[in-house]
């Protein structure tokens, strides 16, 4: 799976790395000083993870739990999230990792400590400046919250830390199915695993190398049976000319694996990039049938589509979860300007 | 239009000099061949001479030269490669005085193979091991060569012998003793690709021009197109056939019901003109009824004699006037329509309220 494995020289004694001996023998180990020393130093080609994809095993510096953008969750509660991991095994030909670290190996940062104490600390302060409130902590900003912990298996750590943190929430984003690690552990009501979905044809072509969308469905159906607090993201809608049928089937699929009284929550965002990002999209998938869409410069530079192409494709999606049941208070519209709500 | 083939030393390429008859060419340096199908340069060691010549050679005989292979010797930073070991270079890049160049260069055919640029000689294992950090080869021109192909546009390969192993201190011992035998083996190689790209099937990425919608419409005789309405148009066909809303013959068959429903007297220009709204329209029908809805909301203010404006991109939510005001008629029809005139109509548009 890997071809190098680079390890920061003060972990090579560390249980996880002996782990990763063991289960990568034909992966070639090196020892470096830090991860920076190596990774991103030169701009190594998105797709070369389809050939080669290295892994870096460090510890994560600086600030370890940053506050999240605007609009990142539902609103009225302060959203971080934290860093354990850069990139992802996945290949979304819209995803943002494809024009943010230059480079598409893996990353994983084993210093969870410091970072759940970090995450302690400002749980704590919140409930003492807001008592009774909620603080949420994102996981999966970086990379996929689930795709990889059958080899990192920080999960306990987290469902234990957050499990004494009864005010913060912690969420767990994902588009993986392997919940063999997860479904080990007592479901919480503060932790939530939520899926990214879109419309089966749009999981094809533009989901690529992640499950299906009945697998998406069925790990959801599982999880919800076993007590797991559930979230959704439909995010990044792409607009074609079956939206409205292609997601009222994906919302009717949804509905028969998690009731709708079920969802904690649900964000719907339309497709945007950085100008970078965008390029990058350009380069590596030039025949994405989305290219062919007209895209502008929009209220915070990003690309997007025009302004009422955005607000009538979340009005249409956010009509037919309601007309599912959905409550309206638990939709979210992710990455849109104040004025639009 | 034929490749240059860019080698470090002569010695690299005397198996190309032995079974070619290469002229030299009269330049600035010398170290430039040439025969029918290949321009040879010899650039001597190192990135400073490289990435010079190359770029004085590309420069000068651009109009003749359609790629550049680097072919030469590198030394291995991995296990996996040992002396002798033959690979076309995926990656390239390059390290300066202990710094990485950001900057890298990838190349269409490959093996998975990537090579580092070094700007001095490495002479230390602990240096191999460095460089190893990136790349599986490390060599002493490729990304200077990559670099100027980059700035002429033009596609790179290259092809590397493996000339001493990642944990070997004696450093290109191979050239020294062998140097007739690797050149021979990388000629062999370069040979060989080559017949292969001669005999494997073109790939046809897009239907062949002579059959594509865009060539019937552009050489259609009713048909007008202007540079930018040209550039509109292969926009427009690029998008119809990725989101496979039309096929090339069903283009051709629209394109042939939209001027054969034309009015008889309509210039070649306005029916280009037709011809690409009615197509952005297929491909963009919620961006079509955007604007319906906007012409519908602004018309108080156009039958009035108004020039309406709104932003083109449909981002920003306004609305812009420009009226001459010439006598109390005027200005009375003005405040008429625009007591008409609804702006919660635009809001609703912008807010994705299109339907009625």
């Amino acid at each position: 799976m890997f071809e190098k494995i680079f390890i920061e020289e003060h972990l090579a004694a560390h249980p996880k790395v002996i782990e990763l001996k063991e289960r990568f023998p034909a992966s070639e180990f090196k020892y470096i000083t830090k991860v920076e020393d190596v990774f991103g130093r030169v701009k190594k080609p998105y797709l070369q993870k389809r050939t080669n994809l290295n892994l870096f095993i460090g510890e994560k510096k600086g600030q370890l739990v940053k506050p999240a953008p605007p609009a990142y969750g539902l609103s009225g509660e302060p959203h971080y999230y934290f860093v354990h991991a850069y990139n992802c095994i996945y290949e979304c030909n819209y995803c943002y990792l494809q024009g943010y670290f230059q480079s598409p190996d893996i990353v994983l940062f084993l210093n969870h400590d410091e970072i759940g104490a970090e995450i302690k600390k400002l749980a704590d302060d919140f409930a003492i400046t807001n008592p009774g409130e909620k603080i949420w902590f994102h996981a999966g900003e970086y990379s996929d919250s689930l795709a990889l912990t059958h080899l990192t298996g920080e999960l306990p750590y987290y469902f234990n830390l957050f499990k004494n943190l009864p005010n913060a929430y912690l969420e767990l984003r994902t588009k993986s199915v392997n919940i063999k690690e997860l479904v080990k552990l007592t479901p919480s009501e503060n932790i939530v695993v939520s899926f990214s979905l879109a419309p089966d044809h749009r999981t094809r072509t533009n989901d690529l190398k992640t499950p299906g969308l009945k697998a998406r469905l069925a790990a959801i159906r599982e999880l919800h049976e076993l007590g797991f607090p559930i979230g959704i993201h439909f995010d990044p809608i792409i607009y074609d000319d079956k939206i409205e049928e292609s997601y009222s089937d994906l919302i009717n699929q949804l509905a028969l694996a998690l009731p709708p009284e079920a969802i904690k929550y649900i964000s719907i965002g339309v497709v945007r990039f950085t100008k970078n990002v965008y390029h990058q999209v350009l380069k590596n998938y030039p025949d994405s049938d989305f290219l062919a869409d007209d895209f502008v410069k929009s209220f915070d530079n990003k690309i997007r589509y025009n302004k009422p192409t955005r607000m009538w494709v979340l009005g249409k999606v956010k009509n037919l979860l309601i007309e599912e049941g959905v409550d309206a208070a638990l939709i979210y519209e992710c990455m849109e300007d104040d004025d639009s709500q | 239009m034929v490749k240059i083939l860019i080698f470090a030393h002569r010695g690299e390429a005397q198996a190309f000099f032995t079974q070619w008859d290469l002229t030299p060419v009269s330049f600035y340096f010398s170290g430039l061949f040439k025969n029918r199908d290949y321009f040879v340069l010899i650039t001597g060691e190192g990135p400073k001479e490289a990435s010079e010549k190359t770029v004085a050679v590309l420069s000068s005989f651009k109009d003749e030269i359609s790629s550049v292979v680097n072919i030469g010797i590198a030394g291995s930073l991995s296990p996996k490669l040992k002396v002798g070991d033959l690979a076309w270079i995926r990656s390239s890049y390059a390290q300066n005085a202990e710094r990485c160049e950001f900057k890298s260069y990838t190349t269409k055919y490959h093996t998975s193979i990537d090579c580092i640029t070094a700007y001095s000689r490495v002479t230390t294992l602990e240096e191999k091991k460095t460089l190893s950090h990136f790349a599986d080869l490390v060599d002493r021109e490729l990304w200077s060569i990559a670099s100027a192909a980059h700035l002429f546009k033009m596609d790179f390969l290259s092809l590397k012998l493996v000339s001493d192993e990642s944990d070997s201190a004696d450093f290109c011992q191979l050239v020294k003793d062998e140097a007739p035998l690797l050149s021979k083996k990388l000629f062999d190689e370069f040979i060989r690709f080559e017949s292969s790209q001669k005999t494997a099937a073109p790939v046809v990425l897009h239907a062949p021009k002579s059959n594509s919608a865009e060539d019937f419409i552009l050489a259609h005789p009713k048909l007008y197109f202007t540079t930018s309405q040209t550039r509109k148009l292969t926009t427009l066909l690029r998008g119809l056939l990725m989101k496979k809303i039309f096929t090339e013959e069903e283009i051709k068959k629209f394109t042939d019901s939209i001027i054969l429903e034309s009015s008889p007297d309509i210039t070649s220009k306005e029916l280009s003109k037709i011809l690409l709204n009615t197509l952005s329209e297929k491909l963009n029908p919620l961006n079509t009824k955007i604007k319906e809805k906007i012409n519908e909301a602004i018309l108080p203010l156009t039958d009035s004699g108004a020039m309406v404006g709104f932003d083109p991109e449909l981002e920003q939510e306004y609305i812009q006037l420009n009226y001459q005001i010439r006598n109390t008629k005027d200005q009375k029809r003005l405040i008429l329509a625009l007591e008409q005139f609804n702006y919660q109509k635009i809001r609703n548009i912008f807010s994705g309220k299109l339907e009625d």
